[in-house]
């Protein structure tokens, strides 16, 4: 049997005023990769954003369930000591901090939360060679500030980098295929395809197929309006490329427009 | 006269004046610098908020703690407790003043060559200090340097010879201890000669001080055709400490002058900064760092005086400030008739943590010639939270991340530091700041 990863139940967030998720239920076991799909503002990226813990919005009600542990109730630095990646949409640039440090502090931080001795040097340059080497990171970008001056998709994939340094149980990459040529897209898929593991789950947050026809996911949730509404398996992804979205808009009505300022 | 009375402290100078003026030197041309600059102080006094350069900062409260003068003697430390002052790594010549007096058996020393290291008062009879000894510090319109001016008799007299480089750099440590309010007054004069080079670190420590303090010290460094220096600061007070530091460089043709600043711990630091290139051909760089916390107040006013074509300054302060403490900076770049070609910037950047840290923030050109480059600009902001956010969603903590985002903001001028023992050294002390 499976061990059962997240269990998102009944999830409703605002921000401020305004209803984004209305009641999202998901279940993610090890092994498994999910793909949510849905068109530009049914709350995918809110998704993301409330499960690596963003602090401006506002959980009205539901639970999440992170290997036993209320992960609502924790700050986004023990998410991601207890194995909570996400994988941003528009990673920041952070110039003067180079990301080898970064990366060494994070996975020290991480390290000692678990009880762990802090990475030795060498061990931790060994563990950045491969690393690099197995999501085909450039060495030069690796020793740069992080993210400064890189372009979309080496950003995206100093992301995919990151995911392998980190090793996380649970990663969540919010649209990583976004703003991706081709080439760009197999590369980050390939990494993703080299770590998942019976030991990871992958919640993978697309408005396109296209990613989806390098990583196979296993299931398939479509987010419309705050909710899912409709749950399949890989073969969903392909309907809606062939269909869009707008049969959505039919079967469950308009999005509404936002609410206006107060 | 336009006597602007700021307390018991300017009655109580004035009343001591006879006794504050007994002559350490019997020194005539000295004696007379001193006379006029006293001339200056009883017209100035102590400034107050209604002055431009210290509209921001009121120096009152530092004003009121009844002290008295520091004198020469009665100081007695343990060389233990300065070693442990040395700066891990750096391998250098150490000069250690306490209360503005140079101890010779506490300090490392350098044999006769390249440096030559004399308490002030011992050096005035050279042709060198009768030459640049209070040339170059302006006492008509600085309240505090006519004041140093007039009284100080002890500190540094420092010069590095022609054509040399001293063979490792110089530790400069300013000590202040007490038990009592002092006032602390010292005056140094750093002499480069041509084509010499000098690095200098200078560090403000207290050490065993637990009563208030003013300190009051001020430095004329010349460089001469050819020289050049990076000059550290390290200001690394206490609660007990108020600070008003005058640095008066004059710079002749060809000459580097690189001024790295870190103002950390103090609860009150000014310090007037003032670059003068009076030659063509020189070169300034200015970094500065304060970090404030508590109720700290840092005010850093800089004075770039461009004279004779074809010199170049570049100017960068950065500051965090947090909790109720406040900043102030002040540059002017000022560029004479006839200095064509002068090629200045100047940057401030800020970062206010909290909503109770505040910061005046000043950058001004004056510019009297047309063929010329120069640009300023100034910018304050809080600390970037979605940087914050995406470091501890890589399981970073808050506090670390934090302190890592004030590095990273600090890293443009830590990274300006070529020597690697004091990189270090200062990027420990943000690290504690912090």
């Amino acid at each position: 049997m499976r061990l059962q990863m997240l269990s998102i139940r009944n999830l409703q967030v605002n921000i401020g005023s305004r209803e984004i998720l209305k009641g999202v239920s998901l279940e993610v076991k090890a092994g498994e990769v999910h793909a949510i799909m849905g068109p530009n503002g049914s709350g995918k990226s809110t998704l993301a954003s409330v499960l690596a813990g963003r602090e401006q919005f506002e959980v009205r009600s539901g639970e999440v369930d992170f290997l036993g542990k209320d992960l609502l109730q924790m700050a986004p630095e023990d998410r991601a000591r207890d194995g909570v990646f996400m994988a941003f949409q528009y990673p920041v640039e952070i110039p003067g901090v180079s990301n080898v440090n970064f990366l060494k502090t994070a996975l020290n931080e991480i390290r000692v939360y678990r009880g762990l001795p802090p990475v030795e040097s060498r061990e931790f340059l060994k563990l950045v060679r491969e690393k690099q080497k197995l999501v085909d990171f450039d060495a030069k970008l690796a020793n740069r500030s992080v993210n400064e001056g890189f372009s979309g998709g080496e950003k995206k994939r100093n992301e995919i980098f990151q995911l392998a340094m980190l090793d996380p149980r649970l990663a969540i990459l919010d649209e990583t295929d976004s703003g991706l040529d081709i080439d760009a897209l197999k590369i980050v898929a390939g990494g993703v395809n080299k770590l998942k593991s019976a030991g990871n789950a992958f919640v993978i947050i697309t408005h396109y197929q296209r990613l989806l026809e390098y990583i196979i996911p296993d299931f398939v949730h479509v987010l419309y309006d705050g909710r899912i509404v409709k749950s399949g398996g890989k073969e969903l992804a392909l309907e809606l490329e062939e269909k869009g979205y707008d049969w959505l808009k039919t079967e469950h009505g308009p999005v509404p427009a936002p609410a206006p300022a107060a | 006269m336009m006597t602007s009375d700021t307390g018991a402290l300017y009655r109580k100078l004035v009343e001591d004046q006879d006794q504050l003026f007994h002559p350490v030197a019997q020194d005539a041309q000295w004696q007379k610098l001193r006379q006029s600059a006293w001339g200056d102080f009883m017209r100035l006094g102590f400034p107050t908020t209604r002055h431009e350069e210290w509209k921001y900062t009121n120096i009152l409260p530092f004003l009121q703690p009844p002290y008295q003068i520091a004198g020469k003697n009665g100081v007695h430390l343990n060389a233990t407790s300065i070693e442990a002052l040395d700066i891990p790594g750096l391998d250098a010549w150490r000069i250690v003043l306490v209360n503005g007096v140079l101890h010779p058996e506490l300090s490392i020393l350098p044999e006769a060559g390249s440096l030559r290291v004399l308490p002030l008062e011992a050096a005035c009879g050279l042709p060198q200090f009768r030459e640049h000894f209070g040339r170059y510090i302006e006492t008509g319109n600085n309240h505090f340097a006519a004041l140093n001016t007039a009284m100080a008799s002890s500190g540094l007299f420092l010069e590095v010879a022609r054509n040399t480089t001293p063979s490792k750099p110089v530790h400069l440590l300013h000590l202040t201890t007490g038990s009592s309010p002092l006032l602390i007054q010292y005056r140094n004069l750093l002499v480069l000669q041509p084509r010499s080079s000098l690095n200098l670190v200078e560090q403000f420590v207290p050490l065993y001080l637990s009563g208030d303090v003013l300190v009051n010290s001020a430095t004329e460094m010349v460089l001469l055709e050819g020289a050049s220096a990076d000059h550290f600061r390290i200001q690394n007070g206490n609660q007990h400490e108020a600070t008003v530091n005058h640095t008066q460089v004059f710079q002749d043709a060809s000459t580097l002058y690189n001024n790295h600043t870190y103002c950390l711990n103090g609860k009150f630091i000014r310090n007037n900064t003032h670059v003068a290139i009076g030659a063509p051909g020189g070169e300034s760089h200015l970094y500065g760092l304060y970090l404030t916390a508590g109720d700290q107040l840092v005010d850093n006013h800089t004075f770039v005086d461009h004279r004779k074509a074809g010199s170049r300054s570049n100017e960068w302060y950065k500051g965090v400030l947090k909790d109720r403490s406040s900043g102030v900076f002040s540059g002017k770049i000022f560029v004479r008739p006839g200095a064509q070609k002068t090629n200045a910037f100047q940057q401030n950047n800020n970062i206010l943590i909290g909503e109770n840290a505040t910061i005046n923030s000043k950058p001004e050109l004056e510019i009297f010639a047309d063929d010329v480059k120069c640009s300023h600009g100034s910018t304050t902001g809080q600390l970037d939270e979605e940087a914050a956010f995406y470091l501890r969603t890589r399981g970073i903590g808050e506090q670390t991340a934090r302190s890592m985002l004030v590095h990273a903001f600090a890293y443009d001028l830590t990274e300006k530091i070529r020597l690697e023992p004091v990189k270090r050294y200062i990027n420990k002390l943000i690290d504690e700041k912090i």
